[in-house]
């Protein structure tokens, strides 16, 4: 798995890697947003700086995971004064679980925001029984 | 330098904490739950996080704003100061009840910068791609530096 070859860090925490190496991806989890609509589920992902093609949106048993590769940040000729984006990957990924229809799973990335829409299952819609 | 304008709501909400170490983390940490996620007298909800490179000819700054409108950012120079304020407003409207998760920052945020040098304030160019803003802030000719020709005798 990706996630394995990556240094972790965390946005809110301290472990920030004193030392960046060159040739590991360090990676962040992004912060998400999720609610339920009446016939699916929408999943919001902040991506900032993410390279649209590296987007990858992946369903391994009931797993959806998301990873994108972050541009790098300067050109050459510049030299960095001040750094706080110290990330160049966004790794997450969620468990399903039941009610969801995985075929109809759609994605779409603007302005640095990854929405993901989740149709739920008919049985898992919400039906309500008429009082006779 | 003084790049970075110390902001008061740096050390309870911002990020990096890297530098408060355990004891800044405990604070921050009964500082949030002190203080709600409320605004308190009109201070900004959020920092986001800032690049900052320079060259010869010009300052670049970076600042991630995923999902931020264009014309909810206002980008400001005086005195030397860059001020980059705005707001981050949700997609659509979502009763609370429908939420299963909320991470993501929304609401104001402001941060601004002194510039160690003169830069020409005419001359900015802001940009944003990808849920990032970039600002090109080139700098005044006489504060470029420059080659002098030492002739040796």
């Amino acid at each position: 798995m990706e996630q394995s070859h990556a240094v972790i860090v965390h946005r809110q925490g301290t472990q920030v890697p004193a030392q960046r190496m060159k040739s590991l991806p360090v990676a962040v989890t992004p912060m998400a947003d999720i609610y339920e609509a009446e016939n699916e589920y929408v999943v919001r992902l902040d991506l900032p700086g993410a390279m649209r093609e590296s987007i990858r949106v992946e369903l391994r048993q009931g797993n959806l995971s998301v990873i994108a590769d972050v541009a790098a940040l300067t050109a050459h000729s510049y030299v960095v004064r001040h750094r706080e984006i110290v990330w160049n990957r966004f790794v997450r990924s969620f468990n399903l679980g039941r009610g969801v229809r995985e075929a109809g799973i759609t994605a779409s990335v603007a302005n640095g925001v990854l929405t993901v829409r989740i149709p739920k299952t008919d049985d898992a819609l919400i039906r309500e029984i008429p009082i006779r | 330098m003084s790049l970075i304008r110390w902001n008061p709501t740096r050390d309870l909400t911002a990020w990096p904490f890297e530098w408060l170490g355990i004891q800044g983390e405990m604070n921050r940490l009964f500082d949030t739950i002190a203080r709600p996620d409320e605004e308190p007298m009109g201070l900004p909800t959020w920092t986001p996080a800032v690049d900052i490179a320079e060259r010869d000819d010009e300052y670049l700054v970076r600042m991630e704003l995923p999902g931020v409108q264009k014309e909810d950012i206002r980008i400001t120079i005086e005195n030397n100061i860059l001020t980059i304020r705005g707001e981050k407003k949700k997609e659509e409207k979502i009763s609370e009840d429908d939420y299963r998760r909320v991470e993501r920052s929304y609401g104001t945020f402001l941060r601004s910068f002194t510039l160690p040098i003169a830069v020409r304030s005419d001359k900015i160019e802001a940009s944003s791609q990808d849920g990032i803003v970039t600002i090109r802030l080139p700098k005044a000719e006489e504060a470029r530096p420059k080659q002098i020709a030492v002739q040796v005798k």
